[in-house]
């Protein structure tokens, strides 16, 4: 097992008083914390370093982790014989995973050591309710398809240890659903204790990001590049939606960024369902001297001020 | 068996988001969430709204700050979410041609 060197994790030395302690955590938390942070790897680092805050904010854990830090700090970590981790409180390390094999060989389960020494006849509780992530694509948001998906439960084994199971279930993500929507699965979270009922699963949908698409609610947008001429004159352009192409016609005269609504062809269902917005875009042709010459008629001809509004004001 | 769109009682969110029920009511009162219902015996939730009240039960807890320094991160959280999808949006409109 490796041994956790808490005092690098939070970036303190060994003597730090708790208040250095506090305020490195704190910096850390806000840093990592996965609720705020978008960083790569932010949900890990905060598992980190929530648990050496565990240890070292209490001067009693503290004073544990010190001995064994002085015992078995070089390389790996094995308990020093007749080592028995204490009963423990802890609230916090409940993201998925919880803390490391090093945390619950030293201090014992956390947040359920509590629990330990319950028989299953005399204690019942129901089962823990479990959050899962579940990444989609907006075509499978639109159609709604049903996904396998795997999970860890956490239950209790026969002699009272907490022990983690791995479950597979088949999930029909409903047609229409959009980024945040949450789905209660009923009785698919953990086992509960005794006679209690199983807690439920909760999905949390976010959508993958497309290629094409932007996602505002229930509404998409996708941008349609066009060329100067038929921005100018008007045209009719294929446009693809998530279930097949449409013909759009754009009006004569349109500028970039003009926004034209394609009713019912976004995502959501029944009174929210969402648009499609197509959002013009006007590129210049590469360079080519047949145009370029085009161009420049057109530019003798046009009496088109583009920056009249900068006139007296320079 | 799956349910979408699900209303909860304060009970049924303390339970499911393990909340005690002065915290709920703090959250409430600072204006996290403003469920349907003008008493607390009458609150309901709606299921985005419990994915808010964990992820401000989470902050407050790990970032030891008080409910109305959640109530401004999270409300900067959403200003966030929503100048990037923006930026997004913008991002497609300049670059798309190449």
């Amino acid at each position: 097992m490796e041994f956790k060197d808490y005092y690098e994790v939070l970036g303190v030395v060994p003597e730090a008083d708790a208040k250095t302690i506090k305020s490195a955590y704190r910096k850390l938390a806000r840093e990592y914390h996965p609720d705020v942070s978008e960083r790569e790897g932010a949900e890990d680092r905060f598992k980190e370093i929530s648990e050496a805050y565990e240890v070292l904010k209490d001067a009693g854990k503290r004073a544990e982790y010190d001995q064994l830090r002085e015992y078995g700090g070089d390389g790996g970590f094995r308990p020093p014989p007749g080592w028995q981790a204490g009963p423990q409180q802890s609230d916090s390390g409940e993201f998925q995973g919880g803390f490391s094999d090093f945390f619950e060989s030293a201090f014992g389960q956390a947040g359920h050591s509590s629990r330990q020494g319950f028989s299953r006849q005399h204690f019942s509780e129901r089962g823990e309710d479990i959050e899962f992530r579940l990444a989609v694509f907006l075509e499978e948001a639109l159609h709604g398809e049903a996904r396998t998906i795997q999970y860890e439960v956490p239950f209790f084994t026969d002699q009272g240890n907490l022990a983690r199971q791995s479950k597979t279930l088949k999930v029909k993500i409903p047609p229409g659903v959009t980024d945040g929507e949450r789905i209660r699965l009923k009785g698919q979270g953990a086992p509960g204790i005794g006679d209690a009922p199983s807690g439920d699963l909760y999905l949390n949908i976010q959508l993958a990001e497309h290629p094409l698409y932007a996602v505002e609610g229930a509404d998409l947008s996708i941008t349609v590049p066009l060329a100067p001429w038929e921005a100018a004159l008007g045209a009719t352009v294929t446009v693809p939606t998530l279930d097949g192409a449409i013909r759009l016609s754009i009006p004569a005269h349109s500028q970039t960024g003009r926004k034209l609504k394609i009713r019912g062809k976004g995502l959501g269902r029944e009174d929210n369902q969402g648009d499609l917005y197509a959002i013009l875009s006007v590129i210049m042709p590469e360079a080519d001297e047949d145009c370029d010459e085009l161009w420049r008629q057109l530019g003798e001809r046009s009496t088109f001020e583009p920056r009249r509004q900068w006139e007296n004001k320079q | 068996m799956s349910e979408y769109n699900i209303s909860m009682t304060v009970v049924e969110v303390c339970q499911c988001a393990r909340l005690p029920l002065d915290a709920l009511v703090e959250i409430v009162e600072t204006g996290i969430v403003e469920p349907k219902g003008s008493s607390p015996q009458e609150w309901l939730f709606d299921s985005q709204m419990v994915v808010v009240i964990q992820k401000a039960h989470r902050m407050q807890r790990d970032l030891e700050t008080d409910w109305n320094g959640v109530a401004l991160a999270l409300a900067l959280l959403e200003e966030l979410r929503s100048v990037r999808a923006e930026n997004d949006r913008l991002r497609r409109l300049t670059f798309t041609a190449k």
